[in-house]
């Protein structure tokens, strides 16, 4: 305690200098310190309360928890501009939770997290909470097992402010988020995860008093997603839908969304008060691992303000629901597709987003078999397209490849993971997609390290990221022990067999100019990688010769 | 078109500074100052300024080259300005909040921050602003207790 700075004395005689005059505003400043140690300047006694907070508001918790240590007017003024609290949920907290509650008594955002292994807070705590935090706007509760659905109603009822609530790996049921719903007028943001307590004819989840406010509901594993189903229906002005991995008929609920809007068009002129809210609003919607079809893209598709649709892993739905979705959604910017390698969806319905979805700026394909034919039709007429991935795909090798780089104007971003491309593939991104910042590949065996190098050399602002090759040459990638394995293996039968496949790549003269610049050895990489590739039965992708 | 109003400033130690009015009126202070002064009729306006030559002319320098510098420009600029000693950020912050220019007390705020998330400790923190630890040891066993229930 009461250390002197070396520098303290000089600094001493300008304070008083410049600040004689000014008495020192540390809140609760000790008695008997100031005097004895007058050698230490307060270089923040000056500054306000208010400037203090605002300089903890750039630090995170750690720095925060260190700062409250400092002396008491930082303890002070830590606790009064925290207003956000991430709290180690376990019932050993309870004693103490009146010590913090009284120490941050301005907490708006609330995050209640209980490992598996502990018990729990209970019921009793959290509304204990809900009585201290009356502004309390966000609500998140990971694993509090012991929180029923009499502690949610309660708490509930103590939170009229609440505007966003996520709960995860709890065990309350229908009854509890009726209740939130009910006296939370102004819930916002809905999220529920893998909630244990709803049981086969548990009562229906409705959006109760929040249907007007809630703006966002994202439902993800749970077993019972049918109970959800009149929420998801009434939140009139609802934004963003997000269901995963949810049981449930997902085809109905959206055919009633569907019709919700077409409704809400068709009875403008007339006196429909079911309708107050704005019926178009949808613009997000994120379908995962759920029985939907065709059916439901269709519904979608009446949703014709839609501007970021992922359709993850739902292997009934096909190109047909695509082109439905891609001839009405035309604000479309954000298009992700996971066809889960089902090959349902593909040229046809992408060729349809070509044409009718001009605003596109991102899109990612996994697992679905695009060919050129309709990537190079986006390149062309999505001229905004700026992000693009390419995943798991057999179809998609260097023809695809070198479409995006002759036509692909406005790229600024390009990742390829497990596709069949090669060297000739990065040849082409040599030159094309002026507008490319950034490139991503990952799991591209055709693709040498040398190629990634000459590309670097080729456009030196653009970051490559590439999978990790064995040192050599002086590669800035780290090592990795694959990389090793795969070439110096099996090098020795791979020179005497390849010879006449060797021949064929060697008449390409930018190829051969590529082996000659990074030397002997490096060639033998790139033959040894083309070699892997061309023989390599690997189920991931098809080849591409 | 507009005609480019000066103001005149006066700092505390009788320095005048010569400023474009619409930089002047960046510090809240200024602006309602100035209007209470009912300027129309005048081209220079004369206020009389409490803090330091150094803070007021530091305060200037800035407002002035953030209307002239293009964004990567600017935050390269920023970075510089703002790599001082306590001593000198200490008075950039008192002058941005008395002068009431929100950009540059974000600017400190950012490297007052900035300082602290350097000190490894809590120790460090007192030494590096010059704080004395004014808690009996129960007081901060007591902290430290309730901190560790507070995490990520």
């Amino acid at each position: 305690m009461g250390q002197s700075p070396s520098a303290a004395l000089d600094r001493e005689s300008s304070f008083s200098h410049r600040f004689g005059f000014l008495s020192s505003s540390s809140l609760g400043s000790s008695d008997g310190f100031s005097d004895e140690i007058f050698a230490n300047r307060d270089y923040t006694a000056e500054i306000p309360d208010e400037c203090l907070a605002y300089v903890f508001q750039f630090l995170g918790h750690g720095d925060r928890n260190r700062c409250s240590l400092v002396c008491k007017r930082w303890l002070c003024v830590d606790g009064w501009s925290r207003h956000r609290l991430s709290l180690d949920a376990q019932s050993e907290i309870e004693a103490s939770l009146p010590s913090i509650f009284m120490r941050f008594d301005s907490v708006t955002k609330l995050t209640l997290r209980c490992s598996r292994r502990s018990i729990s807070l209970s019921d009793r705590a959290l509304v204990a909470m809900s009585i201290r935090c009356q502004n309390l706007t966000r609500l998140k509760l990971r694993g509090c097992r012991e929180i029923s659905d009499e502690g949610m109603s309660a708490f509930a009822k103590n939170s009229k402010n609440l505007r966003k609530l996520s709960c995860g790996s709890c065990t309350f049921g229908a009854k509890a988020l009726n209740a939130v719903l009910d006296y939370c007028s102004n819930l916002e943001e809905l999220s529920v995860k893998r909630l244990r307590g709803i049981h086969d004819g548990a009562e229906a989840i409705g959006p109760g008093a929040a249907a007007s406010s809630l703006k966002t509901i994202c439902l993800k594993e749970l077993v019972n997603g049918q109970s959800f189903e009149p929420l998801v229906v009434g939140a009139k002005n609802l934004k963003a839908l997000k269901i995963i991995h949810c049981l449930g008929d997902w085809d109905r609920v959206l055919q009633l969304i569907g019709n919700r809007n077409r409704n809400g068009k068709e009875n403008i002129h007339l006196n429909n008060y079911n309708s107050k809210g704005n019926n178009d609003a949808l613009m997000e919607i994120h379908l995962e691992r759920l029985q939907v079809s065709d059916i439901g893209l269709s519904a979608i598709s009446k949703c014709t303000k839609i501007e970021n649709l992922h359709i993850v892993k739902t292997p009934d739905c096909s190109n047909y629901g695509l082109v439905s979705v891609a001839e009405h959604c035309k604000l479309l910017k954000k298009l992700h597709v996971d066809g889960w390698r089902t090959n349902r969806i593909g040229d046809e319905g992408l060729v349809a987003v070509a044409k009718h979805c001009p605003n596109l700026e991102e899109l990612v394909l996994v697992g679905v078999n695009a060919t050129h034919l309709s990537l190079g039709a986006i390149a062309s007429n999505c001229s905004k397209l700026e992000r693009l991935a390419l995943c798991g795909s057999g179809t998609i090798g260097n023809t695809e490849i070198a479409c995006i780089a002759a036509k692909c104007m406005a790229l600024k971003k390009l990742c390829i993971k497990g596709c069949p491309i090669s060297d000739i593939a990065i040849e082409a991104l040599g030159s094309g997609c002026p507008s490319l910042v950034k490139i991503k590949l990952r799991k591209c065996r055709g693709v040498s390290c040398e190629a990634g190098e000459w590309l670097r050399e080729q456009r030196g602002s653009l970051v490559i990221n590439m999978d990790a090759c064995e040192i050599d040459g002086g590669f800035e990638a780290s090592v990795s022990n694959g990389g090793i394995h795969e070439v110096g293996v099996d090098f020795p039968q791979v020179v005497s067999q390849v010879t006449d496949r060797d021949a064929s790549t060697s008449s390409n003269g930018r190829l051969a100019l590529l082996r000659s610049k990074f030397g002997l050895f490096a060639s033998r990489n790139f033959v040894a990688c083309t070699f892997r590739r061309w023989s390599n039965n690997d189920d991931s992708f098809n080849s591409n010769l | 078109m507009l005609l480019s109003k000066n103001s005149a400033l006066e700092s505390k130690d009788n320095e005048i500074f010569e400023v474009e009015e619409s930089i002047a009126i960046q510090s809240e202070l200024i602006k309602t100052m100035t209007t209470m002064v009912n300027s129309k009729a005048y081209v220079n306006e004369r206020n009389q300024m409490v803090p330091e030559a150094r803070c007021r002319k530091q305060a200037n320098y800035h407002v002035e080259q953030n209307n002239k510098i293009v964004d990567e420009e600017l935050s390269d600029w920023e970075s510089k300005f703002f790599e001082v000693d306590m001593d000198d950020l200490h008075e950039l912050f008192m002058a941005a909040n008395y002068l009431e220019i929100e950009s540059l007390l974000n600017g400190v705020t950012k490297r007052v921050g900035d300082f602290i998330k350097a000190c490894k400790n809590v120790e460090v923190i007192r030494q590096t602003f010059g704080i004395n630890n004014d808690f009996a040891a129960q007081q901060e066993e007591e902290i430290r207790k309730l901190n560790s229930w507070n995490h990520i």
